[in-house]
């Protein structure tokens, strides 16, 4: 029995393979230009589907970017310095600071005022990288829209873990000092405790990790996610380095409670730079967002 | 057929479509596809983007029998010159190898 694919998931796999082809594009020109190359090959798709032909050889070739890459670049070899100068000096500016972040939470850390806008240069230079604006233009142009449903699920995990740890650590803290225990099993309190502020750290790098890789492989609707995801993972962070490098001297419980609390900026940046990328990316003007 | 020889006679052969009328992209690969089945859809888009950056031909929007609107391809006066050299060397290039007895 010969299963044929519906006129609309015809229509769903033309955009899913434009809008790949697109992304690509996006590394090499600016969008205007993969616009109306996007623009071309989706009229020649709606109108073969018009007349009934097969377009099967556009779209075999559209599953090749590269190969149409390399057609493009041979007539337009502007490509080559627009990818040298937009992914060259937003990758560095990304990698310096991805540098700077890694090796101040290898020691004592500066003061927030100095790693915030650290974080704010991580998450702008990323978002550059996988051409954020851009990306969001051609998918509101093509029609593709993100599954959010587990998605939006597993984004309740950072706030979840956020406040369940500072919870833990004010709840520590007001502990009377001898009532805590001094090992938990054979190991000592506070390296299990660091333990496990790195074992969610870890986690919640799982679930960056994965959210990136949605950002690449499906709609950089999902990168919100990820920057939200940043910031609990740097308040965890900077929670296990406030613990290594301080003297808890619990006499002064104000002060204490004071650092413990500090972290959450780290959790507040990354929801609010969250929230900043979920209006960058929301539905352009109507002169951008007019279809291809 | 050698790939460099090919663009050119492709280039040739688009710009001879659009000298007869203005069409837009569709049926200019259609027409092409007829004779050169071999040669992807790409391939046409890239050499019409090629004559248009060159000005060997120019592009507006219009509309057929109140569908939506479409980008035509049209020639230039610029594009008339050139496909009339193109032309002009393609027989050349012809009376040598029939010279030659290839």
């Amino acid at each position: 029995m010969n299963k044929t694919k519906s006129p609309s998931s015809n229509v769903i796999s033309e955009a899913l393979c434009l809008y790949r082809l697109g992304v690509h594009l996006l590394l090499f020109f600016p969008l205007s230009q993969v616009q109306e190359i996007l623009a071309d090959y989706q009229e020649y798709l709606s109108l073969g589907r018009e007349r009934g032909t097969s377009s099967e050889g556009l779209l075999q070739e559209l599953k090749d970017p590269a190969g149409i890459r390399r057609e493009l670049l041979g007539e337009m070899p502007k490509g080559r310095r627009f990818f040298i100068l937009w992914n060259g000096g937003w990758g560095i500016l990304f990698l310096l600071t991805l540098y700077v972040c890694l090796h101040s939470f290898s020691s004592y850390l500066p003061p927030v005022r100095v790693l915030i806008p650290l974080m704010i240069s991580l998450s702008v230079s990323l978002f550059a990288l996988l051409h954020g604006r851009a990306r969001a233009v051609l998918e509101q142009q093509l029609g593709i829209l993100p599954v959010k449903g587990s998605f939006l699920l597993l984004q309740l995990f950072p706030p979840a873990l956020t406040a369940l740890t500072e919870y833990a650590m004010q709840w520590l803290l007001v502990r009377p000092p001898e009532s805590l225990p001094t090992t938990i099993g054979s190991w000592p309190i506070g390296p299990v405790i660091s333990g496990c502020l790195c074992s969610l750290a870890f986690l919640l790098t799982l679930l960056l990790i994965g959210t990136l890789l949605k950002v690449r492989k499906c709609s950089i609707q999902y990168f919100p996610g990820a920057i939200h995801t940043l910031g609990s993972i740097f308040f965890l962070f900077d929670m296990r380095a406030i613990l290594h490098s301080m003297d808890l001297d619990f006499s002064d419980l104000k002060m204490l409670r004071r650092e413990f609390i500090l972290p959450l900026c780290w959790y507040v940046a990354g929801l609010l730079l969250a929230l900043l990328f979920v209006f960058l990316l929301r539905p352009g003007k109507k002169k951008q967002a007019q279809k291809l | 057929m050698d790939t460099q020889i090919k663009k050119g006679i492709l280039e040739m052969c688009i710009l001879k479509c659009i000298a007869e009328e203005p069409l837009y992209g569709y049926d200019i690969i259609q027409r092409m596809h007829v004779h050169f089945p071999e040669v992807g859809e790409s391939a046409f888009y890239t050499i019409l983007r090629r004559l248009h950056k060159d000005g060997a031909a120019d592009t507006f929007m219009g509309t057929t029998s109140g569908g939506p609107a479409r980008k035509y391809y049209r020639i230039t006066e610029q594009g008339q010159v050139r496909l009339n050299e193109m032309i002009a060397d393609w027989q050349h290039l012809k009376t040598i190898i029939d010279e030659m007895g290839i």
